[in-house]
């Protein structure tokens, strides 16, 4: 079959979307997974850009711009200041020991390609394969959610849903529109902030940024 | 003409291979401020072993006897439809990438069946430890020339490199990277580099290759070092030449010849200075993170399928 230039380049930004967050899953380590955020993040922000130069729709530079200085620099940023302040060792708990939650990732990735195999209600503008990539980001982003102990991983995971929700929308209706999007990031932005400060404070009350204390009833 | 080539092809493939790994020990040696062997060392090592006496233990069977030749002859054949300089290679009707990689799994089952045969407790771990990993390794490789084969509608080699050689180099590139990965991968493992298996040690706790072949001397073990060298060429002109199809012969004039085997030659060695240079800086895997390892490309291996099939639909 023939390939563009063009395609070929789409087709390996989304490989390598899903690649890094699979890489955010198997990461054993919480820095790393911090890294592999800012990279997923950093992907993204090129899909945005290069739907915006493709399709002619300038207005989504201002969330590409966006997604590369807000998700790939200071988020990552301030998740490694939360780090140092909270000094919680770097290794990540999880439910499900690493390889068994890649497997199940891989699983997860099957499902969402068979899930959008064939629906005709899910056009894209840009590229068809994106939809199924965001699905299954958002499906690990999930994953993420309900494996890990930490806290700190079960807002990345969050952060994981948020880029596949982007994702999505930016290449089945091309985003949506500015003044949504601007609302967006500054949700994400607080919301990050005020989850920190969340952190900061089941480490106060329980010596630990474990979810499993939060069962616990204290009198 | 062609079965001539196809001919020097082999010659090359079986003739060329040691030196792959003198080249690999030489970047090590250079990096640990060593001499390292000369490239007249690996043969001479090989003829010797040839002349030696062999010592065989009293208990092994004929397996013991018959696994030399038949790994040896299983992957001269796999070096009979593997492409190297030229396009197309002496089986390659015959034989598609099926036939390849159980063609090695074939030898890779009888050298774990004579590392039973002596009784040895080295032996038994050794062929345990091996056939865990390559029955993690195999699924990965296949997914990965599936997902290649997928995009090219056949499953031979020629036809493979054919279609990704019509095809602009970015765009390759692109469409490849994750199988490469993947393939690279297992090309480690496959070939008993570092990160997976340490082929310079005899140390009990880490061997996997070499502990299968302790009990073997002299002639067999010769046979079984070659064997496991062009192994690892083959796997390398497989990565060289499915990923980077640029350079192969076409027409027959001599000049032609001469310069697509230089441009063979020349990716092989840069493949083997990558592997090289992977083997210097990291240190080897615990046993059991290797399944780890090899999860990484079966994973990548799954997602390059995955993508092909949602470009193609």
């Amino acid at each position: 079959m023939d390939h563009g230039f063009i395609p070929s380049l789409v087709h390996f930004l989304g490989m390598a979307l899903l690649v890094s967050s699979f890489a955010m899953i198997a990461s054993p380590q919480l820095l790393s997974c911090i890294r592999f955020y800012a990279i997923h993040s950093f992907l993204l922000a090129a899909i945005t850009f290069l739907v915006a130069h493709e399709s002619h729709v300038e207005h989504l530079m201002i969330p590409a711009v966006l997604t590369l200085v807000l998700k790939t620099v200071v988020i990552p940023q301030f998740f490694f200041w939360l780090i140092r302040r909270l000094g919680v060792h770097k290794e990540i708990d999880s439910y499900v020991n690493i390889p068994f939650s890649v497997f199940l990732s891989a699983l997860l990735v099957f499902l969402s390609f068979y899930v959008t195999w064939d629906l005709k209600v899910l056009t894209t503008v840009f590229s068809k394969e994106f939809v199924p990539i965001s699905i299954a980001t958002i499906f690990l982003g999930m994953l993420m959610m309900t494996t890990r102990k930490k806290a700190v991983t079960q807002v990345l995971g969050l952060l994981l849903i948020e880029n596949g929700l982007f994702l999505m929308a930016v290449t089945m209706t091309f985003g949506m529109p500015l003044l949504v999007e601007l609302g967006i990031f500054f949700d994400v932005l607080v919301g990050v902030i005020i989850m920190g400060i969340f952190v900061f404070k089941i480490r106060g009350a329980f010596e630990g940024i474990d979810v499993d204390e939060l069962t616990v009833l204290r009198g | 003409m062609n079965m001539a080539l196809s001919f020097f092809q082999i010659l090359l493939i079986v003739a060329v291979a040691p030196s792959v790994s003198w080249w690999i020990k030489k970047m090590k040696a250079t990096s640990q401020n060593r001499i390292g062997p000369t490239l007249l060392q690996v043969y001479s090592d090989l003829g010797k072993l040839f002349r030696k006496e062999m010592v065989v233990s009293e208990r092994a069977s004929w397996i013991f006897h018959a696994m030399p030749y038949v790994l040896f002859s299983t992957t001269l054949l796999a070096s009979l439809i593997v492409p190297a300089f030229f396009k197309y290679s002496f089986l390659g009707f015959a034989g598609d990438v099926i036939v390849l990689i159980y063609l090695f799994a074939f030898g890779k089952f009888f050298l774990a069946l004579a590392a039973l045969d002596t009784g040895t407790t080295f032996g038994g771990m050794g062929s345990s430890r091996e056939m865990t990993l390559s029955s993690l390794a195999e699924p990965a490789l296949l997914l990965s020339f599936f997902a290649l084969a997928y995009d090219a509608r056949t499953l031979s080699l020629e036809g493979i490199i054919s279609h990704f050689g019509n095809q602009s180099p970015v765009e390759v590139l692109f469409f490849t990277s994750l199988a490469f990965g993947a393939i690279f991968l297992v090309t480690i493992a496959e070939s008993g580099r570092i990160p997976v298996d340490n082929p310079a040690t005899h140390l009990e706790l880490t061997m996997i290759h070499e502990a299968m072949i302790l009990e073997y001397s002299g002639r067999y073990l010769a046979l079984i070092e070659w064997a496991h060298q062009i192994k690892q060429f083959l796997f390398l002109s497989l990565l060289a030449n499915v990923f980077f199809p640029w350079g192969l012969m076409n027409t027959r004039t001599f000049t032609e010849l001469g310069l697509s085997v230089l441009v063979f030659l020349s990716k092989i060695f840069i493949l083997a200075f990558i592997m090289g240079w992977i083997e210097i800086h990291s240190a080897k895997l615990r046993l059991f993170r290797v399944p780890d390892l090899l999860a990484i490309a079966f994973v990548l291996a799954v997602i390059s399928l995955l993508g092909q099939l949602i470009v193609v639909r």
